[in-house]
């Protein structure tokens, strides 16, 4: 049996139903029908979901922890074949496509979408420039060009990191990569004029990915939380 | 004067359009949280839109749930570019009636 609280309950529910059925039968003026499309322009405006950093920590993290342990490896044991342990960012690059692989969220902006295509031409150019300097050096046997790969990884992500940047309005994001690229000509410079690098230079490769991947993905972050 | 797009001339419809036309794609559970309305009169305005080729609505397995995705089509972009138009003509007549 049904008291007066259930009562007023379910006539409530009922005039919010009636309220939301209204919806669609009721006539329009002009304003009303601007008021709707602003309003809901207004509701669906972009924002930055907590997390959206989350792929440039990834990628920072895994590339700066294997930078100081090859780094370490090579110092402990002099065995040049550690250097392979780079490797494992493909790896990492394939286990995050098939974990997000399928996973779509509720609503995806056109920011996002943005977002996503440079990712995947930034991948594609990085993919790319492996199969070219894997192939050059078997046919000229120069093995030294694969040292060409951690620049060029350091500036592809540093595109990358700046274009999100300018497409979310966020400085430090657009700006604090191109430090890494400093760091990159630097490594360019210390392999073509044979000079020992002040800092070794895995762990050079480190501290680039540190400034343009982790702390944009920190500062993503906050600002998404915020 | 040009005459207003019934299809969009409806609260819902408009609401459901005018979101769809800020994001790329949304799902049917954003939509019915955005435009506060009924799953039933939601899912009905939506096969509305469809039918006119105004939205694709795609349906997905995503793990027990079937999943509704929306986007607009380039018709669907074309019409409600047409209706804000039209909006805008009823406007800026001076002596302009209530549209129904």
């Amino acid at each position: 049996m049904l008291n007066a609280c259930d009562i007023v309950e379910v006539d409530l529910i009922k005039q919010e139903q009636k309220r939301k059925i209204k919806m669609e039968e009721k006539n329009l003026n002009e304003k009303e029908s601007l008021e709707i499309i602003s309003q809901m322009i207004q509701s669906s405006k972009d924002k930055m979901q907590v997390g959206s950093g989350n792929w440039l920590l990834y990628y920072g993290y895994v590339a700066a922890i294997l930078g100081v342990a090859v780094q370490s490896m090579l110092a402990i044991t002099s065995n040049q074949m550690w250097c392979w342990l780079w490797i494992l960012m493909f790896v990492a690059m394939l286990f995050r496509s098939l974990s997000t692989r399928g996973k779509r969220s509720v609503v995806k902006t056109y920011t996002d979408k943005m977002m996503e295509q440079v990712g995947t031409v930034i991948g594609c150019m990085f993919v790319l420039t492996t199969i070219v300097l894997t192939a050059f050096m078997f046919i000229y046997h120069q093995f030294g060009l694969m040292s060409f790969l951690m620049p060029l990884s350091i500036i592809y992500c540093g595109i990358g990191v700046s274009i999100t940047g300018i497409i979310i309005k966020e400085r430090w994001v657009e700006f604090l990569p191109i430090l890494s690229f400093v760091i990159a000509f630097y490594m360019f410079a210390a392999f073509i004029i044979e000079i020992r690098p002040i800092i070794p230079w895995h762990l050079e490769m480190s501290l680039a990915f540190i400034i343009a991947s982790v702390i944009p993905g920190h500062i993503l972050n906050h600002k998404a939380k915020k | 004067m040009r005459d207003l797009d019934p299809l969009l001339h409806s609260q819902l419809r408009l609401a459901v359009v005018s979101i769809l036309m800020t994001v790329e794609e949304a799902d049917f559970v954003y939509l019915k949280e955005k435009t506060n309305s009924t799953a039933g009169n939601l899912s009905v305005q939506l096969d509305k839109l469809s039918a006119a080729g105004y939205i694709v609505a795609e349906r997905t397995l995503d793990g027990k749930h079937t999943r509704t995705v929306c986007r607009m089509t380039d018709v669907g972009r074309k019409a409600f570019e047409d209706y804000v138009d039209a909006l805008k003509d009823y406007l800026n007549t001076p002596h302009n009636h209530p549209i129904r």
